[in-house]
């Protein structure tokens, strides 16, 4: 294996641009994405890599970035020839007590499945050139408009691997499918796509788990598929816990059909720099989202989140609540967006954030808009940034408690409100430890 | 007395707790270090299970009211908590972790 030979150190500071072992991202890279893949296949990727030459990188002035320096160009990262060397299991994944299967996806290249009677589950790649090809061909590419960003046309022409769940009518999975999504390669950009269909009256439950060693500089654009036929139930929960030199900027996008539900969790807790650039159609009458979402910045880290959230059939629901704070110099921005049709009558949607700053330094944007036509609808919105609450503690340390146990119980209550949410039990004592931890160290170190 | 076998000392996670329940009993148990102690799960004041608590050096914080027990005498070092937790014997043997709980305290299961 080719990956197993590289040297650990980062080439890239000994070359102007894409290191000796990397694969940059042209016409070349594009001609290995479209060989040996099915027609529909390497017209999308074509279609695509128009739109990322015509594109550039996205600068803060945008409105879709403001807030954010990406401070990195895409032309200095490339593609690996091979995955680097796996991770092994770590205490987030042995947390998850008897997953349905598990697939590994390292440097954007898919490791085997185990095996799954009841659904189609494995790698992105080999799914495109078997039977259920043509159900991928519908979903590929669903969750993001192609010409969104240059990441989300990047990914389109040049990932060609990730994971692929289609469970098919009628199948109801208990335990959640496992899809551990690791970049090790230094210098190196990835696209690991997940597409996930699930068919009429089934229902699932798929946990992605993203991570990468800290200090190696990396490229991620980890993009998310959802397609939901009619009363089909899927609870997804994406952990992000990058390393801390890690960026990654993903897309995340379901349609929903008729009667039926996402319950979509995310936890925001790794990177240098993330980005989740989130959208979900509510197209089918009766059609509802559960969204929750924990975040913790640290040192530099700047967590970003946009949101769409579009009411288009009638008789939806919706309801976004997401909490996190920041400490040192960190900052965190949330963008949501609440957009009701006009043919979306009956519509109820809501939309909370709340943020927590715990030193003078951090900063967070909460900035929710809501977009009504239709004149039939219950829509709503909360935002708050703050401290924590001066009152809160002088009742703790009225009670024996000292501040700095104080605080921690009020940081830890300020979380469980939204892990209480999650939709898989056995994600929440992991996450709730990080955060801890994470608190913590800045206590005793003294940042907070 | 009835020993139990935990499995190997490497599944607990440093500062991370581990719940066991044996019958009716709840135990929490602890890996600082090479040593592993194993406490009372509940928090002697309210309902709150100690194992999702925080470790500091060699005591846990609850995690609903923020009373630190330690892990060696299963005493409170601070409030709201007033009344000490049961502790349990626990070693670490050939690389496994054995839990030692007193028959009168043992539940049938």
């Amino acid at each position: 294996m080719i990956g197993a030979l590289r040297p650990s150190i980062n080439l890239r500071s000994l070359y102007n641009g894409v290191d000796a072992f990397l694969k940059p991202l042209d016409v070349t890279a594009l001609r290995r994405a479209t060989s040996d893949v099915p027609g529909w296949l390497s017209e999308l990727r074509r279609r695509a890599y128009d739109h990322f030459e015509k594109l550039t990188m996205p600068v803060s002035q945008e409105e879709a970035w403001k807030y954010v320096d990406l401070g990195f160009d895409l032309a200095d990262f490339g593609l690996v020839e091979g995955p680097g060397t796996p991770q092994p299991v770590d205490a987030f994944l042995a947390s998850i007590g008897d997953p349905a299967g598990t697939l590994s996806i390292v440097d954007g290249l898919a490791a085997a499945a185990t095996d799954v009677k009841r659904a189609s589950f494995g790698s992105l790649a080999a799914a495109a050139g078997s039977e259920v090809g043509q159900r991928l061909a519908e979903s590929y590419g669903a969750g993001v408009a192609v010409d969104r960003d240059i990441f989300a046309a990047a990914a389109q022409a040049f990932g060609t691997d990730g994971a692929y769940i289609g469970v098919a009518s009628g199948i109801a999975l208990e335990r959640p499918l496992l899809v551990d999504v690791q970049a090790v390669t230094p210098g190196a950009v990835s696209f690991p796509r997940t597409v996930i269909n699930v068919d009429d009256s089934s229902q699932a439950s798929v946990i992605v788990y993203y991570r990468s060693p800290d200090r190696d500089d990396l490229i991620v654009v980890p993009d998310v598929d959802v397609v939901l036929g009619t009363n089909a139930h899927l609870k997804l929960t994406v952990v992000q816990h990058w390393g801390d030199a890690t960026r990654a900027v993903s897309h995340l996008g379901a349609r929903i059909g008729r009667d039926a539900s996402l319950h979509l969790a995310e936890a925001g807790l790794g990177s240098r720099l993330a980005r989740l650039d989130l959208r979900i159609d509510l197209e089918g009458r009766g059609s509802s989202a559960n969204i929750v979402g924990v975040y913790f910045g640290e040192r530099d880290q700047v967590l970003d989140y946009r949101y769409l959230m579009h009411h288009a059939g009638l008789n939806t629901r919706s309801d976004m609540f997401l909490k996190g704070a920041v400490e040192d110099d960190a900052l965190s921005v949330f963008t949501g967006l609440i957009r009701i049709d006009e043919g979306a009558q009956r519509t109820d949607a809501f939309q909370t954030n709340r943020n927590l700053l715990l030193s003078d330094g951090a900063s967070a944007q909460s900035v929710p808009t809501l977009e009504i036509l239709a004149d039939d609808i219950r829509c709503g919105h909360g935002s708050t940034v703050g401290p924590l609450d001066a009152g809160q503690r002088y009742y703790l340390m009225s009670r024996g408690l000292d501040g700095p146990r104080a605080d921690r119980l009020q940081v830890r209550g300020f979380f469980q409100e939204a892990l209480n949410r999650f939709p898989e039990p056995d994600v929440v004592a992991p996450l709730r430890r990080w955060i801890n931890e994470k608190y913590i160290a800045a206590q005793a170190e003294g940042r907070v | 007395m009835t020993r139990h076998d935990l499995g190997p000392v490497e599944a607990f996670h440093e500062g991370t707790g581990v719940r066991v329940a044996l019958g009716d009993e709840v135990i929490a148990v602890f890996r600082v270090g090479d040593a592993v102690y194993a406490i009372g799960d509940r928090c002697s004041h309210a309902e709150a299970s100690l194992s999702e608590g925080e470790v500091f050096d060699l005591g846990v914080e609850c995690p609903r009211h923020g009373s630190e027990f330690d892990l060696r005498t299963g005493r409170p070092l601070s409030f709201p908590a007033t009344r000490p937790v049961p502790i349990y014997e626990v070693v670490v043997e050939d690389g496994k972790v054995i839990l030692t709980v007193p028959a009168s305290e043992e539940a049938v299961s």
